[in-house]
C-alpha cells in the first residue's frame, strides 16, 4: 500500500493486467484498486513537483520583470542622453550604446 | 407538458450553519419562476435549519428534520421523495447557484433526449478555478471530477432507486454510474453556473486512503467493461503531467539563463552610466532639463 512505484513500473503493471484480462478475462478487483491508487499517488507526487517548479518559475519571472523594467529605464535614460549627445563625452556614449545593444535582444 | 416544469431543489443540511442561508438565498434568487426548495435537516446539532432560515420568503420553501442522523444520501432521498418537481436539482448546503442556473439548465434539458444536464463548476473559497465535470463512464471510474449538483429528470431517480445509502463518500459518483448503466445520458453546459465552495470541511480524503477499493468492489463489472480505457486514462494523465513538467522545467532553465544575462547586462550598463555621469556632470544638468 505504502510503496511508491515508478512511472515505468506502473505502466508495466497496467500492461500486464490488461494482457491477463484480454487472455483469460480475469480481473482481480483488489489488484486493480491497488494499481489505481498507485497511479493516483504518482500523479499527486508529480503534481506537487510541478507546483513547486511553477512557484519557482513565477518567483524568478517576477524578479526578471523587475530587472527588465530597470534595464528599460536605463535605455530611456540613454535615449535622453543621446538627444543631448552634442555635450556628452562621445566615447562614453559609444561604450554605452555597445553595452545596451548587447543586451537589448533579450526580450 | 407545461413549458415551465417544476424544479425541486433539494438541500440536505448537516452542521454547516454559516453556509446554509447563502445556499437557500441563491436558490430564491433564481430567475426561473417555478422552483420549490426542500431543505432536509439531517438532525444537525446546534441551531437547526428552520431557525437558520427564519425570515426567508419563498412560496415553496419546505424545511423538515429527520429524527436521527442518517447521512447525506438518506437525507437527499427523503427530500426528493417529498418533492413534487418534474426535474430534480440536488444542492449541497455549502454551495451556491448562479441566478441563471435553473433557467439555463431547464432550457438545455426541456427539448433534449438527455436525462440530465450539469454546468461547469466554479470553485470558490480556498480555491478559484473552473472545472468541467466528467460525464464519461471511464472518466468517472477513474476518479475524474463529478458534479454533485446537476438537473435531472425525476425518472432517473426512480429508475436507480435514489442515492445509495450507507456510502461514506462517492454518493454522487455512484448515482451517476447507476444512471449511466441504466442507459441514461447527460450533457454539460460550458458556463460555470454552479459554485462549489472549497474549505477544509469538504476536503476529499487523501488517495492514500485507498478510495478505489470500495468503488472497484461496487462496480467490478463496469471496470471489466471499461478496463482498457480506464488504464489508458491513468497512463495519459500521468504522461501529460510529465510532459508539462518537462516543458516547465525547460522554460524555467531558459528564464534562468536570460535572467543571469540580464543581471550581467544591468551591472555593466550601470557601471557605464556611472562612468558617464562621473565624466560628464555638465551633461547631467542638461538631461535634467529635458
Amino acid at each position: 500500500m505504502g510503496e511508491m512505484l515508478t512511472e515505468e513500473g506502473l505502466f508495466n503493471q497496467a500492461e500486464q493486467m490488461l494482457s491477463t484480462f484480454d487472455k483469460k478475462s480475469l480481473l482481480n478487483g483488489e489488484a486493480l484498486a491497488h494499481l489505481m491508487n498507485s497511479f493516483d499517488r504518482l500523479y499527486t507526487r508529480r503534481h506537487q513537483e510541478y507546483v513547486a517548479i511553477s512557484l519557482n518559475y513565477h518567483e524568478l519571472n517576477s524578479q526578471y520583470s523587475k530587472r527588465d523594467a530597470e534595464f528599460r529605464k536605463l535605455v530611456d535614460k540613454y535615449e535622453r542622453l543621446r538627444v543631448a549627445g552634442e555635450t556628452v563625452d562621445q566615447g562614453a556614449v559609444a561604450k554605452l550604446m555597445s553595452a545596451i545593444g548587447r543586451f537589448l535582444p533579450i526580450k | 407538458m407545461t413549458t415551465q416544469p417544476t424544479v425541486s431543489v433539494v438541500i440536505p443540511y448537516y452542521d454547516q450553519p454559516e453556509f446554509l442561508r447563502d445556499a437557500v438565498e441563491s436558490v430564491i434568487a433564481q430567475t426561473y419562476p417555478n422552483v420549490e426548495i426542500i431543505v432536509v435537516d439531517d438532525c444537525s446539532p446546534g441551531v437547526n435549519a428552520i431557525q437558520l432560515l427564519r425570515g426567508l420568503r419563498h412560496p415553496k420553501l419546505l424545511v423538515f428534520k429527520l429524527e436521527n442522523r442518517k447521512g447525506v444520501s438518506v437525507a437527499r432521498n427523503a427530500g426528493i421523495i417529498r418533492s413534487s418537481g418534474d426535474y430534480i436539482l440536488p444542492l449541497d448546503a455549502d454551495d451556491l447557484l448562479d441566478p441563471q442556473y435553473v433557467s439555463e439548465t431547464v432550457k438545455a434539458l426541456i427539448d433534449s433526449n438527455d436525462a440530465g444536464v450539469c454546468t461547469a463548476i466554479r470553485t470558490f473559497g480556498n480555491a478559484d478555478s473552473i472545472i468541467n465535470p466528467e460525464l464519461d463512464i471511464a472518466q468517472i471510474l477513474s476518479r475524474g471530477t463529478v458534479c454533485n449538483t446537476f438537473l435531472y429528470r425525476r425518472e432517473v431517480f426512480d429508475a436507480v432507486d435514489g442515492y445509495r445509502e450507507g456510502l461514506a463518500f462517492d454518493q454522487e459518483r455512484q448515482f451517476l454510474l447507476d444512471a449511466l448503466q441504466k442507459g441514461f445520458t447527460f450533457k454539460q453546459i460550458k458556463q460555470p453556473l454552479y459554485f462549489r465552495r472549497q474549505h477544509t470541511g469538504n476536503a476529499e480524503p487523501s488517495c492514500l486512503e485507498d478510495r478505489y477499493k470500495d468503488l472497484v468492489e461496487r462496480n467490478i463489472n463496469l471496470y471489466k467493461q471499461h478496463l482498457p480505457q480506464i488504464l489508458g486514462l491513468q497512463k495519459v494523465r500521468v504522461q501529460e503531467l510529465t510532459v508539462a513538467r518537462v516543458r516547465l522545467s525547460r522554460d524555467f532553465q531558459k528564464l534562468a539563463i536570460d535572467d543571469k544575462r540580464l543581471k550581467r547586462g544591468l551591472t555593466n550598463v550601470m557601471s557605464y552610466y556611472h562612468d558617464l555621469e562621473h565624466d560628464a556632470l555638465k551633461t547631467e544638468a542638461t538631461v535634467g532639463q529635458l
